[in-house]
């Protein structure tokens, strides 16, 4: 079978990721704000006897990248990678869209033009002629639009009709005078030898794109390019003579002009109707105004916390109490000892402490996934870019930080949206302060415990807390270790889109998924691990045959000895070695500090109390108040680092992260038991 | 070097302070001048009475103090060594900001027009090296070449607020306005020009964010943002509403 490699590009936020999932009917992130898809994703479709393997390239505005993740599209671009690019434009931007397509006709791949969101633009009465738009580009182009996957058919119809066809690079004519000068660029990139037109590359090196510099240095060689180099040079020089501008400007500006003729030609008279856009500007009026912006931006962050821990109490309940019950089942059915201790209190107290967390998790997944798509997310990143660059980010930061909420994994990887490196670094670096969604429960556990009734308060106070932090943290950063000058903040602010529900239910149960798998690999594994600690070495009888208590087996278990020999470091915070080991916990993921407080004190006292009350008994609420700062600073779980240092790129960065936070969680400790003592 | 060869460094440091303020469009005053130098108002009468003297300014008290044609040309082309040492300090030899900034100001009064013009013609040949992604003046700095080219003619590359007509930063909410000319650093000239900013293009103003956060701009039929400082290097003319 034959294996056809089709690519989606385009402009950020024109609708590739719900394209592709349309066609290839997976479930790939999607979003309504700009920098969605950072990594690329690949399906397969099988059509006769071919096999297409689509990929969905990030969002981008030309081939110049300014971020890693255009990087990566602008580099399989270049190289040739693909056998048909389908440029996906948003219909009712067309210009910047078509922009992109020509840089791709003039590389010389194949292309089939999506016009997307046509919807919305026959709603605006400017809709685009397809047949004018196929005939001016000499591509087939194709009308589809990805809310209602309307379109996929022909689409992939006109990629597998175009797979035959022989590339042909097109001639774009920029004007006599800037042509003179590509001519005689080009002249010096032998056409074989690069997998792109020279032409276009000539164009490419004069608006001084790095990304097909290294392309002619790997294909050409030292002496080629070095000629090339000086033809380049030269014929800036004389760009620059003749425009009394930078070529990088005239080159954009060329093009630019060509894809607005080409806009006039295929837009058939514009009638002005009320648009998508007029509705999102009259939102927008009272959302982002001076007065109201940051009322209703609090309001939105209010109620989504407000949402998470009330709506979903009822459902918690329900839950906590049917593993309690499960756990009680497994203990009569099973006979006394190691197995059933494992089953009731091991895994069930263990992954059974986590799910009872998993209403709030899918409330707080559903209002995320509405924040996303309906197009506030970007709304969020402006309002708050004044703030955020004062204390040295970038408002870009703030979707990430927003995210890490939720949880800190994917936080990370959408930092990649992010063109500053420095900038980068520093919200990767603080992001695991932005208390995520599995830090939620254990405050929860330890409010009911030591500060009842108090949970809003308190919650929002660790929230704020923690943000505080990582904002000042990062200020810090970018002021010492990660100092620079700071990124460009330049956006696209996206009209507002109804979430489909569709698109709404198949995200949060993929986020869903993610937390379920999670607790059924990880959590019950470690959760497994530490009941494994924590019941051996069974001890021997003591004299005269009497078993010793469950307090005293657990002191001499392997964890509680782990947990002993950390007490010296922990007594200021109050901590006891039960803790210690909850703590120690903690780091495989979060929500592990309840299964393993459920673990120790049920082995302890057999399980007759609930988890509040023995916590209640045993720790002064200044330690309470010493363990939630400590699990909010701490530093994250292994998953996070793991993605960190593969992010980051180098294990300093890591151990870097380890310890400050380690450090700066107990200092925090330290302060809250001094505040509450 | 002509006339002001014979002023001192200090002397040169007032003209330049009436220069900037009268580019910033107030009337200079001796308390302003005072305070931005940290001197007293006694030694500004002093200084102002000299350069008087020497007519490059107008000055005698109650009245508002001038440049004369002859003053504003020698501030004017202080002013531009000052903007290209800045430039050569800061963005070629990568010297930290404000290091370059206070450097540039000591190094103004003494470098000789000639070693100028030679620092001018390496400063114009490691950026056209760097945009044919040649690494000389980059793994000088130690870093990747930014294929960027920032070599518009000297006294151009760096303008500040003051050598520039209307910036996008300017306009009010509602306004629209032709863009003129990126005047911004390379990196952020070429996003703005592949989102479509590009010499030529009308936009209108639609919002500013609180708290000096970014401006909304509105280009064809999308919306942009981009942060006050970006928009204030966009060169623009008021174009008449629609």
């Amino acid at each position: 079978m034959k294996t056809l490699r089709v690519a989606l590009a385009g402009n950020p936020n024109c609708g590739k990721s719900t394209l592709f999932n349309c066609m290839t009917g997976m479930a790939e992130a999607e979003g309504n704000y700009p920098g969605v898809t950072v990594d690329t994703a690949v399906g397969r479709i099988r059509r006769g006897d071919r096999l297409l393997e689509m990929t969905d390239l990030p969002g981008m505005y030309g081939t110049r990248p300014s971020s890693p993740d255009e990087e990566l599209a602008v580099r399989a671009l270049l190289a040739g990678s693909f056998d048909v690019v389908v440029s996906v434009l948003d219909s009712t931007n067309l210009e910047r869209g078509l922009a992109m397509t020509i840089q791709l006709l003039h590389m010389g791949r194949r292309v089939v033009v999506a016009l997307n969101m046509i919807d919305e633009a026959r709603r605006a009465g400017s809709a685009p002629d397809s047949a004018v738009l196929s005939r001016l580009l000499g591509v087939p182009v194709v009308e589809t639009c990805g809310r209602t996957c309307a379109g996929t058919e022909e689409l992939l119809q006109a990629v597998l009709t175009v797979s035959s066809a022989n590339p042909r690079p097109r001639r774009i004519s920029f004007g006599d005078e800037l042509d003179r000068q590509l001519v005689d660029i080009a002249a010096q990139i032998p056409p074989s030898r690069v997998p792109a037109a020279p032409a276009y590359l000539a164009a490419s090196l004069l608006e001084g794109s790095e990304a097909a510099w290294r392309l002619v240095q790997l294909s050409l060689g030292r002496e080629t390019s070095a000629r090339i180099a000086h033809a380049v040079e030269k014929a800036s020089k004389e760009i620059a003579r003749v425009f009394g501008e930078t070529p990088d400007l005239v080159v954009t500006r060329a093009r630019h002009g060509i894809a607005r003729g080409v806009v006039r030609e295929c837009i058939p008279g514009i009638v002005r109707r009320s648009t998508d856009r007029d509705l999102t500007r009259r939102i927008d009026d009272v959302l982002l105004s001076r007065l109201w912006g940051i009322p209703v931006f609090a309001a939105v962050m209010y109620a989504t916390f407000w949402l998470t821990f009330r709506a979903s109490a009822p459902l918690a309940g329900l839950v906590g109490s049917l593993f309690e019950a499960l756990g009680g089942i497994a203990a009569d059915v099973l006979p006394p000892g190691a197995l059933s201790s494992l089953v009731r209190d091991g895994v069930m107290g263990g992954v059974g402490g986590v799910l009872q967390f998993l209403p709030g998790m899918t409330v707080l997944f559903m209002v995320m996934t509405l924040l996303e798509d309906s197009g506030y997310m970007a709304r969020a990143a402006f309002l708050t870019d004044g703030f955020m660059h004062r204390v040295g980010l970038h408002g870009r930061s703030f979707i990430p930080l927003l995210l890490g909420f939720g949880c800190t994994v994917p936080a990370l990887m959408a930092t990649r949206a992010l063109e500053d490196r420095r900038d980068r670094l520093a919200t990767m670096l603080v992001l695991p302060l932005m208390s995520c969604g599995a830090r939620l429960p254990v405050y929860i556990l330890l409010i009911q415990a030591f500060y009842p009734g108090r949970q809003g308060a308190m919650v929002a106070m660790l929230y704020a807390a923690g943000a505080a932090l990582a904002l000042g943290l990062a200020g810090l950063l970018r002021k010492t270790v990660l100092a620079g000058r700071d990124a460009a903040f330049v956006m696209e602010l996206p009209p507002y889109r109804l979430p489909t529900l569709r698109s709404v239910l198949k995200h949060v149960w993929q986020r869903v998924k993610h937390y379920l798998a999670k607790a059924g690999t990880v959590i019950l594994a470690f959760s497994a691990l530490l009941w494994l600690l924590s019941y051996f070495p069974v001890p021997r009888p003591g004299l005269g045959g009497a078993m010793p208590s469950g307090a005293e087996r657990l002191e001499q278990s392997y964890a509680g000895r782990i947990g002993r020999l950390l007490e010296p470091l922990t007594e200021p915070l109050g901590f006891d070695w039960r803790m210690n080991m909850a703590m120690l916990g903690a780091m495989g993921a979060k929500e592990l500090f309840i299964s393993q407080t459920a673990i120790l004190l049920s082995l302890e006292d057999g399980g007759n109390e609930s988890i509040s009350s023995a916590l209640r008994a045993r720790y002064a609420p200044a330690t309470g108040l010493a363990a939630m700062f400590f699990i909010l600073v701490s530093p994250p779980c292994v998953a996070a680092l793991a993605v960190l240092l593969k992010e980051s790129g180098g294990w300093r960065w890591v151990v870097l992260q380890f310890t400050f936070l380690t450090l700066l969680a107990w200092l925090a400790g330290f302060a809250a038991v001094r505040l509450a003592g | 070097m002509e006339k002001q060869a014979a002023l001192t460094e200090s002397m040169e440091d007032y003209l330049l302070s009436v220069y900037r303020i009268v580019r910033s469009g107030r009337k200079p005053r001796v308390t302003d001048i005072a305070k931005n130098r940290s001197v007293s108002p006694a030694s500004v009468c002093q200084a102002l009475r000299k350069l008087d003297r020497d007519g490059l300014v107008r000055y005698s008290s109650g009245r508002s103090i001038t440049l004369t044609g002859e003053g504003a040309k020698a501030a004017q082309r202080l002013a531009s060594r000052h903007d290209f040492l800045l430039f050569f300090l800061r963005d070629i030899l990568g010297v930290e900001p404000s290091a370059a900034e206070s450097d540039a100001c000591a190094l103004e009064h003494h470098v000789s027009s000639d070693t100028l013009s030679h620092l001018v013609a390496f400063a114009q040949f490691t950026e056209l090296r760097m945009l044919g992604g040649d690494k000389i003046g980059a793994a000088f700095r130690g870093a990747e070449p930014t294929g960027c080219l920032a070599a518009a003619p000297p006294g151009r590359c760096r303008r500040r607020r003051g050598g520039m007509g209307l910036a996008l930063s300017d306009l009010p909410p509602g306004a629209r306005a032709r863009i003129l000319h990126l005047h911004s650093d390379c990196t952020a000239r070429q996003r703005l020009a592949e989102m479509g900013l590009l010499p030529g293009v009308e936009v209108e103003v639609v919002r500013r964010a609180p708290l000096g956060g970014p401006v909304e701009i509105r280009l064809e039929n999308s919306s942009l943002t981009l942060r006050r400082r970006e928009a204030a290097s966009v060169e623009v003319e008021e174009a008449p509403a629609e």
